[in-house]
């Protein structure tokens, strides 16, 4: 069985072991000793309310119980480009018409933006090739989000994604090529690097700073401005499914687009509701499927189960106690693990 | 003798021929009738008219055989390139995206529509019939022209600017057009180039990107014509760039060509100018040739001439002096060579 835990710092090995995984233009868990501990170092301390806003962040981990491995991870950033800047391109439309030539045109351009300054951001979602089936990835990626509805005053009103863009097997992106590569002589890979540790603003620094007019890239370029990598079209379809949509800006790398939601038009925001722990002798099996998480700040917990679910009770197994570290009474936060399941 | 003079009315219908056969080369000689006749028009009430700051005024020149009539080349000055309208070119900026941490310091060139040519006075116009391409006559009117615009300065801006036609085939497709300017107007080069010659400016401010075009984005067929002269008007830019005329800095904004700009001091031009008296000659020394002009009144006229020099005097032959009609009224400057 497979539970949500907040990072540790015994999980330090698992989580560079797990990053020699990631392959390219998965930016946010690069594989650097001392950066992944100094990020492990952050999340402890933000859970112990010891940072300022601007460097708080959370990071959760999934273990499988069998095995006690560290799995998967998931994060969520606090508040984005409070210490550095945060840049993406906002993909817009301007017009150019004569009235005297008879002339009407439509130009789309990608202007350098700080829009999402202050946001709250899904991060670093990484599954073990492995592990990717039984809707591992479904716990892990919505975990994030029934913990922002348990503490949705530690979180802004606005909740974006970034998500990974269109890069070849061997690393290059077609919308870099034709963008990035002019102006600073790098590699995909290498800007890629530094965006995972911390020096994304020092790259955006020689990023254009002015409008650029679409039509001035490649046709390559131009097809995957909002796409995503085929590798991440699951990861996409269960943030939109939740709420989350494309609103017109991507990233100023590969151009993958950025998810965004008003944190309480977030399904799980909106439909998770509080029940009390029943634990039973024998398994009790309900007819859907649900998220389940404890409502527990520092050591909180989150597992996929069918337990029955009444109106006033979760009927949970002693195992399912234990992965969630509830005993008989306490209180859950529930939601069907998606749309598609019956309401509450 | 050939001259350059100010156009007269007559001069119309010679030069609407000499406008044909310098096709769309020449986009400030529109080969219509009535633009023509407007054109001289102005420059006659601009020749007439007392003026001590630049303004709309605009001055036809043409080249004359005396003994036949014969129109034989045009070149004219706009006191101010943009007068009623701005006057749009691209300027070609140097953006420095410097990166101390990453160890990066790059040059990034973007071109940005700007007016800032508005206030410079624009040579423009230039054409000479190809028979005399190889000649010394191309010089006459460029060089006259920049005689006449030291000699009355009140008349002109500080700062003198040319546009020069661009790399562009026989069909008139125009490379940087193809890959610039027609995303922004979805029209053809020759159709863009007759808007210009006919319409007011408005629709290039309506039309063109408001934000600049990095370089290096754009199709490196376009980008290779950048600042490259037509060949028809080589001789042209080579007769500005050895005046001290400097193409680096900005193109035009449909195909591209070079536009050349220039502070009126620092023309090497200014320091060659000298007035002089022109006599019959008695020297013996050997003839040079010099370009002259005379000025009487607010009329304008200059020429070429083998002559002597002897401090202000210049000893030329009686048949020159009286071709030139001179009277005691008129100034007359030599350019040394």
């Amino acid at each position: 069985m497979m539970f949500i835990r907040p990072i540790q710092r015994q999980d330090k090995q698992a989580l560079l072991q797990l990053s020699t995984k990631t392959g390219s233009g998965f930016s946010s868990l690069p594989n650097n000793e001392s950066h992944l501990e100094q990020r492990i170092e952050r999340m402890i301390a933000t859970w112990e309310s010891k940072l300022p806003l601007s460097e708080q962040g959370y990071l959760f981990a999934m273990i499988d119980s069998e095995t006690q491995t560290l799995v998967g991870v998931s994060g969520i950033e606090v508040a984005i480009g409070l210490n550095e800047p945060w840049y993406d391109f906002h993909v817009g439309t301007q017009v150019h018409a004569s009235k005297e030539l008879g002339i009407y045109r439509q130009m789309k351009k990608l202007s350098l933006s700080n829009d999402h300054t202050g946001n709250s951001e899904l991060c670093s979602l990484f599954l073990d090739p492995e592990y990717r089936k039984d809707k591992n990835g479904q716990l892990l990626s919505k975990s994030r989000l029934l913990f922002i509805a348990g503490f949705k005053d530690k979180f802004s009103e606005k909740i974006i994604a970034e998500m990974r863009g269109v890069s070849d097997e061997k690393g290059r992106s077609p919308f870099w090529e034709s963008l990035g590569r002019h102006f600073f002589s790098l590699e995909f890979n290498q800007a890629d690097y530094l965006t995972g540790i911390g020096k994304k603003s020092f790259i955006a620094e020689l990023m254009p700073k002015h409008a650029l007019y679409v039509d001035f890239l490649t046709e390559a370029a131009q097809k995957v401005i909002a796409d995503v990598h085929s590798s991440t079209l699951p990861a996409r379809g269960i943030l939109e499914s939740e709420g989350m949509r494309y609103e017109g800006y991507v990233d100023i790398f590969d151009a993958g687009p950025t998810l965004e939601a008003y944190t309480q038009d977030l399904r799980i925001v909106k439909k998770s509701q509080l029940r009390e722990v029943k634990i039973s002798e024998s398994e009790l099996l309900g007819e859907q499927t649900w998220l389940i998480g404890n409502k527990n700040y520092q050591d909180f917990r989150a597992i996929i189960g069918s337990p029955l679910i009444d109106s006033s009770h979760t009927y949970l197994t002693q195992e399912q106690a234990q992965a969630l570290s509830v005993i008989n009474g306490e209180q859950l936060r529930v939601v069907p693990l998606s749309e598609k399941e019956n309401n509450l | 003798m050939i001259i350059l003079r100010p156009a007269k009315l007559n001069d119309v219908s010679n030069l609407e021929r000499l406008a044909h056969q310098s096709g769309m080369i020449v986009s400030t000689l529109p080969a219509k009738r009535s633009h023509l006749f407007n054109k001289v028009e102005r420059s006659i009430t601009s020749f007439e008219q007392d003026v001590d700051t630049a303004g709309e005024e605009s001055y036809l020149f043409v080249l004359e055989e005396t003994l036949t009539g014969q129109i034989l080349g045009t070149g004219a000055v706009n006191a101010l390139a943009g007068n009623r309208e701005p006057f749009y070119a691209f300027r070609n900026d140097i953006k420095i995206h410097s990166s101390r941490e990453l160890n990066v310091h790059s040059r990034i060139h973007a071109l940005t529509l700007n007016h800032d040519l508005s206030d410079h006075s624009q040579l423009c116009s230039f054409y000479i019939v190809p028979a005399l391409a190889d000649s010394l006559y191309p010089s006459l009117i460029t060089l006259g022209r920049l005689l006449f615009m030291s000699v009355f300065p009140m008349r002109f801006a500080n700062e003198w600017m040319a546009v020069l036609p661009g790399i562009a085939d026989q069909h008139g497709r125009a490379p940087f057009w193809e890959h610039v300017g027609r995303k922004f107007f979805g029209i053809d080069y020759n159709q863009v180039e007759y808007y210009n010659g006919t319409r007011n400016k408005t629709f290039i401010a309506e039309m063109m990107p408001y934000h600049p075009l990095y370089v290096a984005l754009i199709n490196e067929e376009a980008q290779a014509v950048m600042g490259l002269v037509h060949k028809d008007a080589e001789l042209q830019y080579s007769l500005l760039s050895e005046q001290g005329f400097d193409a680096d800095k900005y193109v035009e904004i449909f195909d591209a060509g070079p536009i050349l700009t220039a502070q009126r001091n620092a023309l090497s031009l200014s320091q060659k100018i000298q007035p002089v008296k022109l006599t019959t000659i008695v020297s013996n020394n050997a003839l040079q040739t010099y370009l002259i002009g005379l000025a009487d009144g607010n009329s304008f006229k200059a020429c070429l001439v083998q002559g002597v020099l002897q401090g202000n005097q210049l000893q030329v032959s009686q048949y020159n002096i009286e071709q030139l009609n001179l009277n005691p009224e008129q100034r007359v400057f030599c350019i040394k060579s």
